[in-house]
Order: C-alpha cells, then structure tokens, then sequence
C-alpha cells in the first residue's frame, strides 16, 4: 500500500479527475485500504483474531487441559525425595543397646567424571584442566584410602573402570555401609579440592542411603535377636520376627527446585518418616556376657558340640539370659555355621533327663502322694514293659527316701513313687508345668515339644517319670521347674519386656500366662529335696559361696533323629538359689559331650559358675542359715 | 428525583437555605507532583519488593546450610554414640577391668545400711578366680576335673539315668 507505484496510483486519480479514463480507473476493483478507517478495522480485525487465539489457547490450557499442563509443570519443577526411617532399636532391661541403626552410605563413583574431573565434554579442556582430570583419579583414591581404610591402589581400579565399549563406566559401589560421619569428612575433602582452599574441587563420588545397623555387643545373644539381610530387613530372631515394628514408615520430602536449587517459598511438602518401635527385652546383657562366657568355658571342659544356659526369674518368668554355643556375629552372619544362626533354646526339643523327676516329684508331693521323707524300697532293677529299667549306679536292694531318691537320682525309686498317680493326673500336671505346648516367649520358632497324653502306656508312664519318652525345649524346662519352686505358680517365660513406639507411646504386650501347678507346701517339698542333691551329695563341692542352692542333674541319652536310636548324651543342670526361697534358676544343657556325660559334673560348674554372679548382683543376700542335713535313706 | 423537581420555589425557600453547587474540588498537588509521588510509591514498593524477595532468598540459604551442618551434627552423633556403645559394651568393659587387674569375687558380702551390718563373708580373691571371664585361656585350674567315662560306659545304663 505504501509502495511508490500506489502512490503514483492515487496522484494520478487526483489530477485526472472527471475524465472518463478516471472514471474507469475509480470503478476498476481496488482494496479501500488508503482510508484510516478501513486500515483501524483491518488492524482491529487482526488484533481481534490474535486477542482470540491467545483467549482460545488461554482457556484451553486454563480450563480444557489445566490439570495436565499443570502436572507437566510440576513434574519439571518438582523433586520428591525418600525420607528414609530409622529402624527400632533393641535394648536390654538395663537400657543397653543391643541393636541398633546408624546412618551410613553406599558411595559410588562415576568413573567418566573423575577422568575428566566433572569437566564440561562439549567444550575443549584447558591446559589448567587438564592438569586437574589427570591427577584426579590419584588424588580421590588418597582421599578414600584416608577415610575408608585402605590403601589408594585398592581403589584406583573402580575410580577409572571401563565398560567393555571402551568407555568409563557411570556407576560403580566403592563401599556399602560407610558411616555418614565418614561420608562427610570425605565429601569435605573433595570439595577441598586439589589445593586445598576449595576453588578447584574433586568431582565423580556420590553416596545414598544405606544404614547400619549395629549390634555393639558383638555376638552378645545373637541367637535371640537375629540379624539383618544386605537390604537391612530382619531375617531372623527378633529382629526376623519383629521385622514389621521395627521396620518403620519411610517419609518423603516434595519441593520445587531449579538448578540453582530449591525456590523459595516453592511448593515444599516434607511428611516426617515414622521411625520404628524400639523393644526392651528383659535380657541382662551383662548376666548374659557372663553366662555366654561360663557356658562357652562348660563346653569347651566337656567337649560338647553345643550348649545352652537359660537364666531366669522364678518369680516372674523373665529371662534374664539366654546364651547359645556356638554362636555368631550378627553383624557377620554368613561366616557362621547356618546351623548355629538359630536359637536352640526354644528351637530344639530334647529328652530332659533326670531334671524331669523334679517335676514328677512336684506333682506327686501336690496330689498328697509323696514327702521328702517317702520311703522307698528300691530294688536292683525294675521291670517296665517289655524290659527292665535300673540305675546309673549298680545296688542291691537300698531304702532310700524319695528326698534320696532325687539327691542319688535313682530311676527305679522315682518309677515306684510315680506308678501311685494315674497317668491322666500326672499328664495334668506336666501340662500345666508347660510341657506339651510352645511357651509363647515371644521368642520365633518354639518348638511345643512332645507330652504323652492321659492315654499313655504303663511303660511310658515309668519313662516319662524319669524324662525320657518326651520331649522339651530349654526354655520350656526352664520355666516348668520355676514352676515347682517358686511357690507352684507357672509363669509363661517373656523376652520382651516392654516395647515404645516413635512417638513415645508404649505398645501394648499381652500379658504373661500365669496359674498355680502345685500348692505352696508341694513346691517347698520339691525344693526340699533339690537341696539335697547339692549339699548331702559330692562332698560339698557342689555348693556356691555365700547362698543355699538346690538343684537336680540330668544325663539323658539323646535321641538321633536320623537313626531313630539313641546315640550320646545330653547332658544339663538346673540349678536355683537361694534354696530358702528361690529367686533365680540356671539351667544349663550340654549336648553330645566328649569329655564324660554327666551333668552333675559338666553342667553343674557352669550353673554354679553363673549363680555366683547372677545372684549378688540382682541383691540377693547371702544365706543365714546352713543347709539342713536330712535323711536320705532308712533303716529297716 | 422527578417528585422533587416539582415542588414549588417558595415552599423550598421555607423550608431551609438555598441549595449550591458545591465548587469543583482544587487539586493541592500539580500534574508532575502526582506523577512523582506515584513513581516514588511504585520505586518504594519495587524496592520492598526486592529486599523482601533477596531476604528470603538469603533465608533461605541460610537455612539450607543450618540443615545440612544439623544433619552432619547428627551424623556426628551417631558414630560417637556407636563408638561409645562398643566402648562400653560387657565384653569391652571386662576386658579393660582385666588388664587392670581386677578380678571378680565370688564370695559375695553386703552392707546392710540400716545398722552396719556385715551380710556374707567377705574374702578376698587369690586372682584365679573365673579365668574364663578374662580372657585366660587356662581354665584348668579352677575349673573342676572331669572324669574318665569308663564306668560309666562299662554298666548297662538305664535310658535317662543319671548320677
């Protein structure tokens, strides 16, 4: 329109006007545009039309697709990191910590990165830069070496790996489980940089989260609290059983960030991980260091293959120890036998022995059936179904009291006693003691064990009396014959003494089974003549400074599973003190002993051993008074 | 309004004074002066603007460096309090008490606060008490012999039996 040749155009019209050429020229169709008013509405119209389409893509990213767009956007902006939560701890009664978790990293390198020392590959490398990439490999291997123990040969191999393409390799694991602390000397020294003062850092490491978890003990009762798998998940003890609770809820952090890092008062969304609950078991791990270390002593003088001492509170059927032999590191689980990463104490089951007439006795003295001053006539051997059962030590006939019964364990005089109970009666009796039924510790894996019913033969009957025919586990025994001393009451055995969730609030336990087996006058009966076995037999080595004790020994013959005959010795003691009025039970098993196979001899010393302890330092006071000296036998 | 355009001039005359235009309103403040105080509000307002904005901004970083020294502190914490906890672990402790010479005693003995009296025996320990709770690798001496299973194992032994 503003060309030269339009314009000459409308010069012309002006000059010529009225002619007939003119004329013709004004009707030749042309475009209005030389008029103000037509070029405002043509611009208007243009506009309009931009105005429109600026209105219709406004609304269709405002009101068709807004929710889309906007996600898009946010997606971009948008970071969501994982708030990793902090596994429960496990203390013992005391607040010791026996697990717990410590933050620590998994470090990576980017091997292309440390070649070139995070140079930017799109533009050609400075001499200066140069220089750096080529002494970066050198100088991150020192800086790990520094923190990680090592030296910077071990690392420079991973710091400058190539893939088989020929290329450095973006993602290799230097180290897992690298405490956080250590991290972030390490970081500090990278980002020091090659002099030192910061303005030329090391580039090419990274790290995530990858916590420890710690177990300070050492293997300090690993066989109760378990261990955790490469992926910190509990794979067995309590820690396998417990894996839910302690395990926690991850949290997670949403923000708005540019590459300048986090906009201020961006979206910023942070839910709090729910850490874990923390249990405290009623282990004590100092009376539990104490027994590891006098069972591990018992099974290296006896020659067993494994062991087990289980320390108790009559009173209330807490454990206070629980040692396992052999036993592992549960910070190294896989260097142990997978045999011994399991906890035999609830696990195994086992013919008890001679330490099950304790129970026979108990039952027998609460149905009216028998006293510490029974008198029995005990013949050489005695005839049990098909065969015959006689004594660990050859006699004629001797009269023995069932108090001597129990102090020279005599087989024959416990059969005669217990063939006076029906067999539904002393079935009763051992089902209440426990036996028969998993204990519910608290603890995985508990074996129930194995009791004759009311049913039973006339045979098993006489052998159940003397503990064999059935079977049991540890903790199952441990807690039966608190039964019997403690007043007759059974306490189901607990490990977990209380437990607190994150936020302080303690989690409700179930409350420990308890109920009367025996009266009080059969239990003290009983304990009557557990004395015995320690003061009136063995010359008085059997005894512990400063306390009364009583106990009974068991030397039984162990089943094998795999012939289906018996095949060696379990050997065990329960011991309880004080004898006037008992506060602790010990009882240690001794299992396929190579050096003898009888109790009173392998068990005995470490139950003496453990007790010794246990007892002053739970304020037990020292005995006033000496053990009496009562008939074990009669005269004609 | 057209009711009252009506009424008769005397009427209105009684009832009150006569009715003015009020004189157009004289502005105090020039064109110019208008115009600066508008600018200075919008150069004010700018400027609040880009402090508030470079506060948080620094805020901001500040805040971000006090999370990362906290997280570090914790760090910090947590590799103090597993060294502690090793540090004071039972076998750690034992171990540390042996070097030191201490021995445990078996014999026990209290005090009873009440009337001072002496509960127990008190003995002292000859030092070759619970080789086992040590570290001593001899436990021979205290720990009882064992014996020979020779009778035992020339008897017919009754399942269970025990001595």
């Amino acid at each position: 329109m503003s060309s030269p040749t339009s314009r000459r155009s409308a010069t012309s019209g002006t000059t010529r006007a009225g002619s007939s050429q003119a004329r013709r020229y004004r009707r030749s169709w042309q475009l209005p545009v030389g008029r103000s008013s037509t070029r405002i509405r043509a611009f208007m119209v243009v506009i309009a039309l931009l105005v429109a389409v600026c209105v219709g893509r406004a609304f269709q990213l405002q009101a068709i697709d807004a929710d889309a767009f906007a996600d898009q956007a946010a997606s971009k902006m948008q970071s969501t990191h994982e708030l990793p939560a902090t596994r429960g701890s496990i203390t013992d009664r005391n607040g010791v910590v026996l697990a717990a978790t410590e933050p620590a990293m998994m470090i990576t390198v980017d091997a292309d990165m440390v070649v070139t020392n995070g140079a930017d590959k799109r533009y050609p490398m400075s001499e200066k830069k140069q220089e750096q990439a080529k002494a970066a490999p050198q100088a991150v291997a020192t800086i790990l070496a520094r923190h990680l123990d090592g030296r910077p040969s071990d690392f420079i191999d991973i710091l400058t790996k190539k893939r088989e393409d020929g290329s450095y390799s973006r993602y290799e694991v230097v180290s897992k489980q690298v405490p956080a602390a250590t991290w972030t000397l390490i970081q500090q020294d990278m980002k020091a940089g090659m002099d030192g003062d910061g303005k030329r850092p090391w580039y090419g490491l990274f790290a995530h989260s990858d916590p420890i978890r710690t177990y300070p003990n050492r293997q300090l009762a690993s066989n109760v609290l378990g261990f955790v798998n490469g992926e910190g998940k509990g794979v067995a003890g309590l820690e396998g059983l417990l894996e839910d609770e302690l395990d926690g809820e991850p949290g997670q952090s949403i923000y708005d960030s540019s590459r300048y890092g986090r906009i201020p008062l961006g979206t910023n969304v942070l839910t709090p991980p729910t850490d874990g609950d923390s249990y405290t078991l009623t282990l004590d791990s100092d009376l539990q260091w104490t027994a590891e270390q006098a069972l591990a002593d018992g099974m290296q003088t006896s020659g067993a293959k494994t062991g087990i001492a289980v320390v108790m509170n009559v009173n209330t059927g807490e454990v206070l120890a629980l040692a396992n032999g052999p036993s592992f590191d549960p910070g190294l689980p896989g260097a142990a036998e997978p045999s011994d990463l399991g906890n035999r104490a609830v696990t195994d089951a086992y013919e008890p022995g001679s330490v099950q007439k304790v129970l026979t006795m108990a039952a027998l003295a609460d149905a009216g059936l028998v006293t510490p001053d029974t008198k029995v006539v005990v013949p050489p051997q005695i005839a049990s179904g098909a065969g015959v059962v006689r004594d660990a030590f050859s006699h004629g006939t001797i009269n023995l009291t069932a108090r001597g019964v129990i102090a020279q364990s005599s087989n024959i005089g416990t059969i005669e006693l217990t063939r006076r109970i029906s067999k539904d009666k002393l079935s009763g009796y051992l089902s209440d003691f426990g036996l028969g039924a998993k204990p519910n510790s608290g603890m995985p894996g508990e074996t129930s064990g194995s009791l004759p019913g009311a049913d039973m033969a006339d045979y098993t009957r006489d052998q159940i009396s003397f503990g064999q025919g059935l079977s049991v586990s540890a903790i199952q025994m441990g807690a039966a014959v608190s039964a019997a001393v403690n007043g007759g009451v059974y306490h189901q055995p607990t490990i977990i003494k209380s437990g607190t969730k994150a936020d302080g609030t303690e989690i409700p336990l179930p409350e420990p089974i308890e109920r009367r087996v025996v009266s009080k006058d059969a239990s003290a009966k009983t304990v009557d003549m557990m004395e015995a076995v320690i003061s009136q037999i063995g010359d008085g080595k059997r005894t512990i400074p400063g306390y009364r004790s009583a106990g009974k020994s068991g030397t039984a013959q162990r089943f094998d599973p795999k012939c289906k005959c018996y095949n060696g010795f379990t050997s065990s003691f329960v011991g309880v003190a004080p004898a006037e009025d008992p506060q602790l039970l010990v009882y240690v098993v001794l299992d396929q002993p190579t050096n003898g196979n009888l109790g009173s001899q392998l068990a005995l010393p470490v139950v003496n051993n453990i007790l010794e302890a246990a007892l002053p330092r739970y304020n037990v006071l020292p005995s006033t008074t000496s053990a009496p000296d009562k008939p074990l036998t009669f005269g004609e | 309004m057209s009711a009252q355009v009506s009424f008769p001039t005397e009427q209105r005359t009684n009832e009150g004074p006569r009715l003015v235009l009020v004189p157009p309103l004289r502005s105090t403040v020039s064109t110019v002066g208008f115009a600066l105080i508008v600018m200075a509000l919008v150069a004010l307002g700018m400027g609040l603007v880009m402090v508030v904005t470079t506060s948080v901004a620094a805020q901001s970083r500040e805040l971000s460096a006090l999370r990362t020294e906290a997280t570090q502190l914790e760090y910090t914490e947590a590799a103090l309090t597993t060294q502690l906890q090793n540090t004071s672990s039972s076998a750690s402790l034992a171990l540390r008490a042996s070097d030191l010479g201490m021995v445990p005693n078996r014999y026990p003995a209290f005090i009873r606060l009440s009337d001072g009296a002496i509960l127990g025996d008190p003995t002292p320990v000859t030092s070759d008490e619970a080789p086992y709770l040590r570290g001593l690798q001899d436990a021979s001496t205290t720990t009882p012999q064992v014996r020979t299973t020779a009778p035992e194992h020339s008897l017919p032994v009754a399942p269970g039996a025990d001595r």
